[in-house]
C-alpha cells in the first residue's frame, strides 16, 4: 500500500464531485418548471379577492351541508352493511391479488426466474438471451399493464362486462393490485444479495428450491409488510371505487350525491373514515410486530413446537375466516337498500364462467385496436389521407419551418400547431396533466412529510434521553407526547381519507382543475410518506445518534437521522410518485381533467378506439417511468 | 483430485482478485489458505464451485471440468462440493434438523422440498451426522437458540449431508472464541480424515492453521506466494505473504503434540437456556 500524500488526497476529492446529486436536483427543478408550464394552473381562487370570497362561500356551504349527518337507526344499519360490503370486496380483491401477484412475481423476478447465468456485458440485459429470460420479460410486461391501468379504469371496463356491483369493484382492485404486488415482490426478491443465499446455491438445488429455501424466507417480512400496506390501500380504494360502479359505500355516496341528500352522504363519509382509519390502526399494530426494532429488541424466544405451530395456524385460520366471510357476505349477506331486497353479487362471476358475459367482449376488441390516426400523417388508408390533405387537416410538419430553423421560437409554435392536428399527439399532451399533478404533488407531499417526521418519531419525542443523556422535566415529556400524538393524528387522517375525497373537498374550493388535484395528492402522499419516513428513523439504532450528543435534538435529527435515512426516503418517495401518477389519472375521472377524463369520456360515448389510445398511453406512461427508474436504480435493485 | 489451472478472476471494477492460480490437491488432503484481507482467498474457493464466475483458467474435480459446465450440469456438480461459512448461513427460523436436511436439497424433488418431506434414508443419515458432530440433543431446537460453536456444527453437518467429495471452508472460526475455534478445526480435520475428503480452509489465524492442516498455501494479491508444509512458515515467508511485521509470536517454534482433546463445549449460560426451550 502506498501512502496517499496530502496533495494527491486533495485531487482525489476534487475529482470525486457528487455530480449525480447536482444532476438529480437539476432534473427535479426542470420537471417542476415543466409541470408549471405544461399545464394550466388556476390559483385565482387564492389571489383574487372576489373569487376568494366565492370559493369560501362554496366551501362554507359545502361544509354546512355535511354538518348534520343523518343518524336514523335504519340508515345507520344500512351504512354499516355497506361498510361490511366494502370490506368484503377489499378482502376478496386483495386475496386474489396476493395469490396471483405472488405467482406472477416468481416469473418476473430475475433472481428467481432466470437465476444464475453466464451472460456478460450487453447480453446480461438482452431479453431474448434464454427462454427463461423471455418468460421474465413477458411477466414484467403483463405486470406493467395490470399496474398501469388504475383500478377505477379496470372497474369501468368490468362494469361493461359483468355489470355493477361489489364484485366488479373487487375484481378491479384485484387486477390492479396483482400488478402492483408482483412488481413489489419481484423487486424485493431481486434486491436480496446473491451472497446472502449462497448456502442454498452451493447445494446444487434448482431455481425454485433456491427461491423456497433462500430468497423467500429472507424477504418474508418485507413482503408481508408491503402486503399489509397494499391491503390498507385496497380498502381505501374499495370505499370510493363504487363511484364508477364498484358497489359498496362509494356507490351509495354517488347515488345520494345525485339526489343532493347531503345528510346521508355525510353519514356515509363518516362510515368510510371509520373503516379506513380502523384498518390503518390495525395494520400498523401488525406491522409493528413484524418490524425488527433495534432499540426495543424482542427477546429471542424459542417457543415450544406446539406454540410455534399454533401461531402459524392461528394466523392462517384468521386469514381463511376473513376470506370465507368476505366470499359469503358478497353472495349472501344483507346488502339491501332500505325497502329493497338483497342480491347475490357473486352471480355475475358465474356468468363470467358460463360465457354469457364474454359476448360483451365484442366491444373490447375495438378497445384493443387503438386509434393511431395515421391517415393524418399520410400513412395507412390512402383515400382518407388524401381527404385530410385536401381539407388542410393533415400534419405537414416542415411546410412553414424546416428542421434547421429550430432556433426560432416561432418554428416550435408552428410545429406544435401542426402536431395538434394529430390525435395521438393530443393524447400524449393529455398525459401532462397527471404527470404535472404527480410531480408537484409528490414533491410537496415529501417536503411536508420530512417536516412532520420530526414530531412523528418515537426516537425524538419520547426517547431522546436515551441518546442525548438529558433528563427532561415530566411536563416537557408530556408536551413532547402531545406533539407526537398530534403529528400521528395528522398523518393518520391525511392518509386515511382517500385521495378522491380530498380532491372533492378541494374542488369545492378551487373549482375542478389541477390545483385541487395536486393538493389532494400532496396531502395524501404526506400522510403515507410520514409513516414510512419516521419508521426509517425509528429503525436507526440509538447508538448511531450518540455522536451528536452535544447538539440539540433538532441538530441530531438534521445531521444524523436525516442523512442516514435519506436514501430510503428517496426510494419511498419514488414509489409514491409512481402510484401518484396513477392516482392522478383517477382524479382526472372525477373532474381534475387530463388523461383519465378523456378516457372515460370516450369510453362512455362508445368511442372505444379512441379510448384504447388513451389506455395505451397510460400503459406507456407507467412503463416509461418504470424503465427509467430501473435504469437509474431508483428502486434500489442491485442486480 | 482437485486441479486448478491458471485460474484468473477479474471483477467488473477491474480488480484482479486471482492471477493464474495453479494448484493440485490430492484426495484426503486438508489445505489451509492464508493471506491478508483482499488477497483473493474467498474468491478462490468461490471460483471452485462457481459462486463467482472465473474469468479464465480451469477447475477440474476428478474427471469433471467444472468451468465448462452448463448451469444444469453445474448444479449437479455442486452437490459434490460441501461448503461451510463464516457466519454459518443457517435459516434461523428453522430447526437444527431442517437446516441439516436442507443439505439434501440438491437430491430431492421439487414437491418434497416444497412440503419439506425428506426421504427416510436422508433423515437417518442426518441423525448419524448430527451424532457425529455432537448435536444429537439439539435436533429440535431452532437454529437461533444455539451458540456460535453449535451453529457452526450444524453448518458442518449440513455440508456432510451432501455426501461431498470436497469441502470448501470459508473462515470457519472467525466469529468464534479460541477454544471453540480449536474444537471446530479439530472436528473438520477429523471428519476429513475419516471420509478421505479433500478440504480447502480459508483461515486468518496462522497458528491455528499450523496446528491442524497438512499443507499451507499463501496468497498475496491473487498470486500463490507460498505452497508447502505448515512448518515451512518462517518469518521471511510470512513477511512475503502479509508484509513486514514481527512474526516471532505467531510462528510455532517446534512441532508440538496436538493438545489433549477437550470435552464437550461448555453449555449455554443458565439464562439463555431458560428462554431457549
Amino acid at each position: 500500500m502506498t501512502d496517499i500524500s496530502p496533495a494527491s488526497a486533495l485531487t482525489h476529492y476534487s475529482q470525486k464531485r457528487p455530480w449525480g446529486h447536482f444532476v438529480a436536483l437539476l432534473a427535479i427543478l426542470l420537471l417542476v418548471a415543466a409541470s408549471f408550464f405544461a399545464a394550466d394552473w388556476d390559483v385565482t381562487s387564492l389571489t383574487e379577492a372576489q373569487k376568494r370570497a366565492q370559493a369560501l362561500g362554496r366551501m362554507t356551504l359545502w361544509l354546512g351541508a355535511f354538518s348534520s349527518p343523518e343518524l336514523s337507526g335504519e340508515f345507520l344499519k344500512h351504512s354499516w352493511e355497506l361498510t361490511l360490503q366494502t370490506l368484503s370486496a377489499a378482502i376478496l380483491g386483495t386475496a386474489i391479488a396476493v395469490v396471483l401477484g405472488f405467482l406472477l412475481a416468481i416469473g418476473s423476478a430475475r433472481s428467481v426466474c432466470v437465476g444464475e447465468e453466464n451472460a456478460v456485458s450487453w447480453r446480461r440485459n438482452f431479453p431474448l438471451r434464454s427462454p427463461s429470460a423471455v418468460l421474465c420479460s413477458a411477466c414484467r410486461l403483463l405486470q406493467d399493464v395490470l399496474r398501469a391501468v388504475p383500478d377505477f379504469i379496470w372497474a369501468i371496463i368490468l362494469v361493461a362486462l359483468i355489470g355493477l356491483g361489489p364484485l366488479t369493484g373487487a375484481l378491479a382492485l384485484a387486477l390492479n393490485i396483482t400488478g402492483i404486488l408482483a412488481k413489489v415482490y419481484s423487486e424485493l426478491w431481486d434486491s436480496i444479495d446473491e451472497r446472502e443465499y449462497e448456502q442454498v446455491r452451493v447445494l446444487g438445488a434448482g431455481r425454485l428450491k433456491t427461491f423456497l429455501y433462500g430468497i423467500r424466507p429472507l424477504a418474508a417480512r418485507s413482503v408481508l409488510s408491503f402486503t399489509l400496506m397494499r391491503a390498507e390501500c385496497a380498502i381505501r380504494n374499495a370505499a370510493v371505487i363504487g363511484a364508477v360502479g364498484g358497489g359498496g359505500l362509494g356507490a351509495e355516496i354517488w347515488y345520494q350525491v345525485r339526489f343532493g341528500a347531503w345528510d346521508k352522504v355525510s353519514t356515509l363519509i363518516l362510515f368510510t373514515l371509520f373503516l379506513t382509519l380502523t384498518v390503518d390502526l390495525v395494520s400498523n399494530s401488525i406491522r409493528r410486530q413484524l418490524r425488527n426494532d433495534p432499540n426495543h429488541p424482542q427477546a429471542v424466544k424459542s417457543r415450544s413446537t406446539f406454540a410455534t405451530l399454533s401461531r402459524a395456524y392461528v394466523s392462517a385460520a384468521v386469514i381463511l375466516i376473513a376470506f370465507t366471510w368476505s366470499f359469503w357476505f358478497m353472495g349472501w349477506g344483507n346488502n339491501a337498500a332500505p325497502g329493497g331486497e338483497s342480491r347475490n353479487y357473486l352471480k355475475p362471476a358465474a356468468e363470467l364462467v358460463s360465457g354469457d358475459s364474454w359476448g360483451n367482449l365484442r366491444f373490447f376488441q375495438r378497445l384493443l385496436h387503438p386509434d393511431l390516426d395515421l391517415a393524418v400523417l399520410g400513412r395507412g388508408d390512402t383515400e382518407a389521407a388524401a381527404q385530410f390533405r385536401a381539407g388542410g387537416k393533415a400534419v405537414s410538419l416542415f411546410d412553414n419551418y424546416g428542421p434547421l430553423e429550430f432556433y426560432r421560437p416561432a418554428a416550435w409554435v408552428a410545429w406544435e400547431g401542426e402536431l395538434q392536428k394529430w390525435f395521438v399527439w393530443r393524447v400524449i399532451k393529455s398525459s401532462t396533466v397527471p404527470l404535472a399533478i404527480a410531480v408537484v404533488g409528490t414533491l410537496l407531499g415529501m417536503l411536508g412529510a420530512i417536516l412532520l417526521t420530526y414530531p412523528h418519531t418515537l426516537a425524538f419525542q419520547l426517547e431522546p434521553d436515551q441518546f442525548t443523556g438529558e433528563t427532561s422535566h415530566p411536563l416537557i415529556r408530556l408536551l413532547r407526547f402531545i406533539h407526537m400524538t398530534a403529528a400521528r393524528i395528522v398523518g393518520l387522517i391525511a392518509r386515511g381519507v382517500p385521495e378522491v375525497m380530498w380532491a372533492f373537498l378541494f374542488i369545492a374550493f378551487f373549482g375542478p382543475g389541477l390545483v385541487a388535484g395536486t393538493i389532494a395528492i400532496s396531502i395524501h402522499s404526506m400522510g403515507v410518506l410520514v409513516r414510512v419516513f419516521s419508521e426509517t428513523v425509528d429503525n436507526i439504532p440509538y447508538r448511531r445518534f450518540e455522536q451528536s450528543f452535544m447538539g440539540s435534538r433538532m441538530a441530531c435529527f438534521g445531521s444524523v437521522a436525516a442523512p442516514i435515512s435519506w436514501r430510503d426516503w428517496m426510494t419511498y418517495t419514488f414509489f409514491q410518485f409512481e402510484s401518484n401518477v396513477r392516482a392522478a389519472v383517477v382524479l382526472g375521472i372525477v373532474g381534475v381533467g387530463g388523461l383519465g377524463f378523456f378516457f372515460t369520456f370516450n369510453f362512455e360515448w362508445f368511442r372505444f378506439e379512441k379510448a384504447g389510445t388513451y389506455l395505451l398511453m397510460m400503459v406507456a406512461l407507467t412503463i416509461t417511468i418504470d424503465r427509467i427508474s430501473r435504469m437509474l436504480k431508483l428502486s434500489r435493485v442491485r442486480r | 483430485m482437485l486441479t486448478l489451472k491458471r485460474l484468473t478472476k477479474r471483477y467488473k471494477t477491474g480488480d484482479l482478485a486471482l492471477q493464474e492460480v495453479t494448484l493440485d490437491i490430492p484426495q484426503g488432503q486438508v489445505v489451509g489458505l492464508i493471506g491478508p484481507s483482499g488477497a483473493g482467498k474467498s474468491t478462490l474457493i468461490r471460483c471452485i464451485n462457481r459462486l463467482v464466475e472465473p474469468t479464465a483458467g480451469t477447475v477440474q474435480l476428478k474427471e469433471l471440468n467444472l468451468t465448462s459446465l452448463s448451469q444444469t450440469a453445474l448444479r449437479r456438480a455442486r452437490r459434490h462440493m460441501g461448503m461451510i461459512f463464516q457466519e454459518y448461513a443457517l435459516v434461523e427460523r428453522l430447526t437444527v434438523m431442517e437446516n441439516v436436511l436442507s443439505g439434501q436439497l440438491g437430491y430431492v424433488s421439487f414437491w418434497r422440498s416444497l412440503l419439506r418431506r425428506f426421504p427416510t434414508p436422508a433423515v437417518q443419515q442426518a441423525f448419524a451426522v448430527l451424532d457425529r458432530v455432537g448435536l444429537l440433543d439439539h435436533v429440535d431446537k431452532r437454529a437461533d437458540a444455539l451458540s456460535g460453536g453449535q451453529r457452526q456444527r450444524v453448518g458442518i453437518a449440513r455440508a456432510l449431508l451432501q455426501n461431498p467429495d470436497l469441502l470448501l471452508v470459508d473462515e470457519p472460526t472467525a466469529s468464534l472464541d479460541p477454544k471453540t475455534s480449536r474444537q471446530i478445526m479439530r472436528l473438520i480435520t477429523e471428519i476429513c480424515a475419516e471420509r478421505q475428503l479433500a478440504a480447502i480452509i480459508n483461515i486468518h489465524d496462522v497458528a491455528l492453521a499450523q496446528l491442524f492442516v497438512q499443507r499451507i498455501i499463501g496468497l498475496r494479491q491473487g498470486q500463490v506466494v507460498y505452497d508447502g508444509a505448515p512448518d515451512g512458515l518462517t518469518a521471511e515467508v510470512l513477511t512475503d505473504i502479509y508484509g513486514a511485521e514481527d512474526w516471532s509470536a505467531t510462528i510455532r517454534k517446534e512441532p508440538v503434540e496436538e493438545p489433549p482433546v477437550a470435552e464437550e463445549e461448555e453449555p449455554l449460560p443458565e439464562k439463555k437456556l431458560a428462554v431457549a426451550r
